[in-house]
């Protein structure tokens, strides 16, 4: 009997340690920017319900995107955004695994701004690639801030931009991550 | 002769300023629209658990009214809003992220009051990260709030 109570209490210390590593937010931001220099008009995106789970004892971090929630100004580029280039219903999420290789160096604890090196597999529009990018994990008072910005190559996720518009389309999108993530439980 | 280059013209003209607004056209809020869909929220999560393919080809991009009962209300660090309907006892919910063009009172409602939230199925996050599945809705707006009626 006392076993079982050992065994269930470690058990629950095990848990409870476990979800007090783990942060996470349902309100991450992420925009998307393929404006060039050419472009008439801003042709960027924004994504306000972005899904994230940071384990900060192991640097893991998962990302989960909704695709119909990049939201643009203009009503036709976003049709066309959706219906023809990342084909929304077809592929109707984006995921990224990854881990923050050197979370080691990181005080999650500790208020204070850290560099973070991001190395993982980001799957859009029904491919998947490997991602490696730099960031920054800010701690203030128990809660994590985690800023990131890279570049994807819109033809490594068989991403066609017609012809027609080529010139006003950056070949390669500028991707930016903002999350404010609380602790797991709370 | 004179008369057949105006008209021309004139309808040129019509044809540009017509292109030139389609063209630029905003997206436009959901204050005047109707729903596609109207749901309950239970019954909502119900058929997304149940297929979420089958869902997807239902709801996705469509505008949906769901009632239930509002259990949170979360504003980022940007000041955006999301209004979370669901049961309080369980970890899934449909999460409604407010359009911003509009501008909402918080305090008008009250946390497990009954709500009614109109706004684009942008799909489903299923529970793969341990965080309960989710149901999102964009452009999102609140149509009543029966306890104030």
């Amino acid at each position: 009997m006392e076993k079982i109570l050992l065994v269930a209490i470690a058990l629950f210390l095990g848990a409870s340690t476990n979800a007090q590593d783990k942060y996470f937010t349902k309100n991450g931001t992420i925009t998307f920017d393929a404006t060039t220099s050419t472009s008439p008009e801003k042709v960027a995106a924004v994504n306000k319900s972005v899904t994230c789970v940071l384990d900060t004892k192991t640097g893991n971090a998962q990302f989960s995107v909704l695709m119909k929630g990049f939201e643009f100004e203009q009503a036709l580029m976003q049709e066309h955004f959706h219906e023809n280039y990342l084909e929304s219903e077809k592929f109707p999420r984006s995921l990224f695994k990854g881990q923050i290789i050197n979370s080691s160096k990181i005080n999650f604890t500790k208020n204070g701004s850290y560099d973070a090196t991001v190395k993982g597999h980001l799957t859009m529009h029904g491919q998947t690639r490997d991602v490696e990018t730099n960031g920054k994990v800010s701690v203030n008072d128990g809660k994590i801030a985690i800023a990131a910005k890279f570049a994807v190559l819109l033809k490594d996720y068989a991403i066609e931009v017609p012809r027609l518009v080529s010139d006003k389309v950056a070949e390669s999108a500028i991707i930016k991550v903002d999350c404010s993530l609380q602790l797991l439980g709370n | 002769m004179k008369y057949k280059i105006i008209i021309l013209a004139m309808v040129l003209a019509v044809i540009a300023a017509g292109a030139y607004f389609y063209v630029n056209r905003k997206t436009q809020s959901l204050n005047d629209s109707r729903a596609d869909f109207e749901i309950k929220a239970n019954k909502f999560l119900e058929e997304y658990n149940a297929d979420q393919v089958l869902s997807d080809k239902k709801y996705l991009g469509k505008i949906i009214q769901v009632d239930g009962n509002l259990k949170d209300i979360e504003r980022d660090n940007k000041g955006f809003l999301t209004f979370v309907i669901g049961d309080s006892t369980s970890m899934s919910s449909i999460r409604c992220s407010i359009d911003t063009t509009t501008v909402i009172d918080e305090s008008a409602y009250p946390i497990g009051s009954a709500v009614s939230i109109m706004g684009e199925c942008t799909g489903f996050n299923a529970d793969d990260l341990g965080l309960g599945a989710d149901i999102v809705l964009n452009r999102a707006v609140i149509i009543n709030n029966k306890n104030n009626r």
